[in-house]
């Protein structure tokens, strides 16, 4: 009976940890290092084997900031230059209270959702270093 | 001839005027699915889109990875068993905006058309057809749309231990704000 118990609590812990398991965040797993030229030409030139090695990734890009705008529910995009005016590397990033400057060279650590006409793709962003130029 | 010259001018720019684009990077796809066990949603802020006032072409892209849920073990589920995202990392409608003569792109207000084209999911590519509103306000279009899907349409195979959890039809909202490009 009480061998039963301890198996149904051990399981219940399981489910609970499971249903309660946080998110992944870009600062707890390693990124690939890449910068936002090298990451648009990647996919600009092979989509497919692009998704390959970036895909659901995490990536740590760095770039000049060349844009920023706010989506729907207020979140900031940054929109790293990348030598490819139809290819920035656009990330959406995770605070929505950011403020960063257009001109600033930045190292931004998110994860690569792959690409689609309006640029690469990483989201739930962290900043990691911003330096003035 | 400086007549014909303005005239030339004014035929150019009134032509220009119909052949505009407008884009986003950060349009907006939501997605429910309601069971009495169960109430899912997710939210996606990372869709691009391209609408054409001319033709009434529209492309729009969806990222995958983009939707958030409320539980990470909803989203892992919804990437790795259900969407695949690793394989199909994006989903696509390719069409048109059947009746774009109707929208007058020039004057503000909110017109009802009809979205026509291919959907492609998860791998699989569908005829679809989905009344949505264009609402214009100036230089912003945006376009809303709510329609139904079914999973076992486009392939997306729900475990039985599970199926309770999913609806049979998921109810997916669009909501984009399109600029001129």
């Amino acid at each position: 009976m009480l061998t039963i118990a301890a198996a149904l609590l051990i399981v219940a812990g399981i489910v609970y940890k499971l249903w309660t398991q946080p998110r992944e965040k870009a600062e707890d797993v390693k990124g690939l290092v890449i910068t936002a030229p090298a990451l648009a030409e990647a996919f600009d030139t092979n989509e497919q084997n692009a998704n390959t090695l970036y895909l659901n990734k995490a990536i740590e890009v760095s770039g000049t900031i060349a844009e920023t705008e706010k989506n729907q529910d207020g979140g900031i995009v940054i929109l790293l230059d990348s030598g490819n005016p139809d290819l920035p590397v656009q990330c959406t990033m995770r605070e929505k209270g950011l403020i960063v400057e257009k001109g600033k060279t930045v190292t931004i650590k998110g994860f690569c959702s792959g690409s689609s006409i309006t640029g690469v793709l990483l989201t739930d962003c962290i900043l990691k270093a911003a330096k003035k130029v | 001839m400086k007549k014909v010259v303005i005239a030339v001018i004014l035929v150019c720019s009134v032509a220009a005027a119909h052949a505009q684009k407008y884009m986003t990077r950060t349009g907006q796809v939501s997605f429910f699915s309601h069971t009495p066990l169960e109430n899912i949603d997710a939210i996606n802020n990372e869709v691009a889109a391209i609408l054409d006032s001319k033709t009434g072409a529209l492309i729009l892209q969806v990222p995958v990875k983009s939707f958030k849920f409320e539980r990470a073990l909803m989203e892992e589920h919804f990437n790795e068993n259900y969407m695949e995202s690793d394989k199909y990392p994006r989903a696509d409608f390719n069409g048109t905006v059947a009746d774009v003569s109707a929208v007058n792109f020039a004057k503000d207000g909110a017109y009802k058309v009809t979205v026509k084209g291919k959907m492609t999911m998860h791998g699989v590519t569908k005829e679809v057809a989905v009344p949505a509103v264009l609402t214009v306000k100036g230089k912003e279009v945006t376009g809303q749309a709510k329609f139904s899907i079914i999973p076992g349409d486009y392939n997306i195979k729900i475990p039985s231990l599970v199926e309770n959890k999913i609806a049979k039809e998921i109810s997916v909202s669009v909501n984009s704000v399109f600029q001129q490009k």
